[in-house]
């Protein structure tokens, strides 16, 4: 009896010291919680300026121009409950502002002066380089966005027509700000998409050259406030080692997606030989390759392509149920592609810069003849052959199987 | 000779003995003697300014030499 | 000194993350600097000396079981160069120690906490150590058991989330300039291989000796393809710039970006690496405080652990003013330290001794 009493006093011991001890446990783990957060590195979204997409323009004797877009978090909040405020240019959602200096971080420091938050670069998805300080060379800007741990490798780069700042200022009406509208725009592949990791790629790696897309504002309809053109992808701007040294117009950039395979859902519209009217391809699939070969000390390339489409709008006579007419139709679709990429390659090697990576290729394959002529790599590829040999296929015709309108004598079976 | 970082490390010491002196009541001199030699060690190695001063790792490097010099090419 | 028992597979899962952690983050760029495309076959080579250092570990401890390194040396080349050597190893510990410290340090200095002074975040994660240290063995191993998942399930989940950013072409050339770049590459990651020397700190505690060189393999494989596999991954996202970034992994985990919205995971590499941070310097202070307590004959290592702390710190500074010095040392420096400690002088131990007890035998039986 009294020995269980004890048993039982001693087990109370043990609970009550198990008690105290948890209740410490838990104490000192609520006491570490504050100091989880850090204390040097603390930062609340409230004192951070998020900077969505920035402009680095050339100014003259040796200044750029840096100006950022900043994100203004009231005006979603109080916007966001009656919907559509940017309708009436009252939901205005960024400010953009901008400072001189000798690099992006000089400009920097003098920037934060102008904001009472603290720049934040890691939501930045859009840097767009003037013409200007493009042509003048891009390297020394790159490296403080490589080497700074806030901008993001993600990141889409643009290169302007004229000044850069202008595209920043813009203000969209479907989009909440213009650094968006790129965005998109460049997610729909109209023109190249060329994040900041691949250009940096493109400028170490071998061929030395890199592509950006070339932003313009799209000048604002009648009746429209004057910013609110929204900027648009027009072409493409050729990079030969870190300098813009041309552009390719929006038709040849189309080859050069074409070249890049990385082309997406566009229409190809072309003309059937020996009849009237057009005929457009609307979605187009493509597997390109790209073989590069050495035959008897020459350098050329082939490329394959292969590529599908559906009928999208028949403007010719043809039938093309009937086997003849759709061969017709798809011979004159090869052709097309064919000429597409020829000219877009003619370009690019007009320009003697390898933005197609054709450098890179070669050395996959052929890497210690790459190694002897590296140095003249750019003459050789200048004067490169390229074979070219597409095969087309026309797959679906859409709901009617003959060119709407026409009455049965008027199509064109055979 | 930095006083900040000498005065830290030397808080950190006396804590460190209170709260291991106690522990250790029972141990022999000889684990006493090795406690307080290491923590002493430490203590006088605080009082320089370390980065800058050449040492093992320093001696390390030179002895490396060759093979740093293979591994630069 | 050291009364608890860890199973064989505690014993690998600690090791893993002990070669694995920061091999992960900077090794993948110094392996591209010389063997370029040809970086994922550098593990390959590097995991030769793994396997050399286990199985020489492993005879060494068959050879004088239940003890480590610091008291069979005594035995194998007398008692005053085995000191010698004992403090050599000590001395070698403590320094490396450090600088895995540093290089967590600069890592999450550089890269997240960057007004943080750096001695505040190493002298948290050494008094971290310290306690787990101070724990035992036994407690070591079950926090490795428990820390590993975490540490290679996000890893899984990264190269998921990769596959479509990648460039599978970037793989070519496959040895376009011979076998030599790549077998120059596998220098620095060898390096890291022979820290699996530090088994021989664990074996006497080991409850199932048999299984031993088994688990000890395992993890060697597992480390290998490890590397193998994050080599590929940084060289399929980062192409011809992976020797331009300081952490590799860490720039490709950026890139990580699905559907608009999921973006911006790199914290959670952060959080993984700091994960195997913490058992890699666990492990290594456990055999530093358990070696010098045995190279003083103390009678328990528990009192070094708070001063070897505060050494470690020190070395984690000493002669190293910048993150450029560290990276310097490990490339030119480490490799062949650690390789001449951690391998090669093992492995003349174990010849002396082999020779040692054959003459000892013969004398027994003539």
């Amino acid at each position: 009896m009294n020995n269980s009493w004890r048993q039982t006093r001693i087990l109370w011991k043990v609970k009550r010291r198990h008690f105290t001890k948890s209740v410490l446990l838990l104490l000192g783990i609520c006491g570490a919680a504050p100091f989880l957060s850090g204390c040097w590195d603390r930062t609340e979204i409230t004192d951070l300026a998020i900077v969505t997409a920035a402009a680095i323009d050339k100014k003259d004797s040796n200044q750029i121009e840096l100006s950022v877009q900043v994100f203004i978090p009231s005006s979603i909040s109080s916007g966001g409950g009656q919907g559509g405020t940017s309708q009436e240019g009252g939901g205005v959602t960024t400010l953009v502002r901008s400072e001189k200096g000798s690099n992006i971080s000089d400009a920097l420091s003098k920037l934060q002066s102008k904001l009472p938050r603290k720049i934040f670069w890691g939501h930045c998805k859009v840097f767009v380089f003037g013409e200007k300080l493009a042509k003048e060379g891009i390297q020394e800007q790159l490296d403080f966005l490589l080497r700074h741990p806030q901008p993001r490798e993600k990141a889409n780069m643009y290169v302007s027509k004229g000044k850069a700042k202008p595209i920043l200022e813009s203000l969209p009406p479907l989009e909440n700000y213009s650094g968006e509208v790129l965005r998109e725009l460049s997610d729909l592949h109209i023109g190249m998409l060329v994040t900041l990791q691949d250009l940096d790629e493109m400028l170490t790696g071998k061929p030395q050259a890199a592509a950006l897309p070339v932003v313009k504002i799209l000048p604002p309809g009648k009746g429209q406030k004057k910013l609110q053109g929204i900027p648009y992808i027009v072409g493409t701007a050729v990079l030969k080692k870190d300098k813009m040294t041309g552009t390719m117009t929006e038709k040849e950039t189309r080859g050069l997606l074409w070249l890049r395979d990385e082309m997406e859902s566009y229409t190809v519209t072309f003309q059937p030989k020996g009849v009237k009217g057009e005929i457009s391809l609307n979605p187009v699939t493509a597997q390109v390759k790209i073989i590069p070969q050495i035959i008897n000390e020459k350098w050329k390339v082939l490329v394959k392509v292969k590529t599908e489409g559906a009928v999208i709008q028949n403007g010719t006579n043809l039938n093309l149920s009937s086997p003849k007419s759709l061969k017709a139709a798809e011979r004159a679709y090869q052709k097309d592609i064919e000429k597409r990429i020829e000219m877009a390659f003619l370009h690019t090697q007009d320009k003697k810069a390898d933005i197609l990576g054709l450098g890179k290729d070669f050395y996959r394959k052929y890497p210690k003849q790459f190694n002897q002529i590296e140095n003249h790599w750019n003459d050789i590829f200048a004067k490169m052959e390229v074979e070219i040999d597409v095969v087309a296929h026309i797959r679906r015709q859409g709901y009617i199987n003959k060119p709407a309108g026409l009455s049965e004598n008027e199509v064109k079976d055979k | 000779m930095r006083w900040g970082a000498f005065l830290c490390t030397s808080v950190i010491v006396i804590l460190i003995i209170l709260y291991e002196w106690p522990k250790m009541k029972k141990n022999p001199k000889k684990d006493k003697v090795a406690f307080l030699t290491l923590l002493l060690t430490g203590l006088v190695l605080a009082m320089f300014n370390l980065p800058q001063m050449a040492g093992p790792t320093q001696w390390m490097v030179t002895l490396f030499r060759p093979f740093g010099e293979f591994m630069e090419k | 000194m050291e009364k608890g028992k860890i199973s064989s597979l505690q014993m690998a899962f600690m090791m893993y993350p002990t070669i694995v952690a920061t091999a992960l983050l900077g090794v993948p760029s110094i392996t591209a600097k010389y063997a370029k495309t040809d970086l994922w076959l550098s593990p390959i080579f590097a995991a030769l000396i793994g396997y050399l250092t286990v199985y020489i570990a492993i005879k060494l401890h068959k050879l004088y079981p239940k003890q480590t390194v610091i008291q069979f040396s005594e035995q194998i080349i007398g008692r005053i160069p085995g000191k010698i050597l004992g403090f050599l190893f000590l001395f070698f510990y403590i320094q490396n120690t450090g600088l895995i410290l540093r290089g967590y340090g600069e890592f999450v200095v550089g890269s997240f906490l960057v007004n943080t002074p750096i001695s505040v975040i190493m002298a948290s994660m050494v008094l971290l150590c310290a306690f787990i240290v101070r724990g035992g063995i036994e407690v070591l191993g079950r926090a490795a058991e428990l820390f590993v998942p975490i540490f290679i399930f996000p890893i899984c989940i990264l190269i998921l989330l990769l596959i479509p950013d990648f460039e599978y072409k970037n793989i070519f050339p496959i040895l376009g300039d011979g076998i030599m770049p790549p077998i120059k590459g596998a220098i620095v990651p060898g390096g890291w291989f022979s820290e699996f020397f530090l088994i021989i700190f664990l074996l006497p505690f080991l409850a199932d000796m048999k299984k031993g060189m088994k688990s000890g393999m395992m993890s060697v494989f597992a480390v290998m393809m490890t590397l193998i596999v994050v080599n590929l991954l940084v060289l399929f996202v980062l192409g011809s710039t992976t020797s331009t970034k300081l952490y590799p992994l860490m720039s490709a985990s950026r890139y990580i970006s699905l559907a608009d919205f999921f973006e911006h995971v790199e914290s959670a590499v952060m959080a993984v690496w700091i994960v195997g941070a913490f058992v890699k310097i666990s492990v290594f202070y456990y055999a530093t405080a358990l070696g010098t307590a045995q190279w003083l004959n103390l009678s328990d290592y528990r009192p070094v652990v708070w001063p070897i702390g505060i050494l470690i710190v020190i070395f984690s500074f000493w002669s190293l003013p910048s993150s450029m010095d560290v990276s310097r040392n490990d490339i030119n420096v480490f490799p062949f330290q650690g390789t001449l400690m951690q391998t090669i002088i093992p492995l003349l131990l174990l010849v002396i001794a082999i020779v040692r007890k054959r003459n000892h035998k013969g004398t027994e039986t003539s």
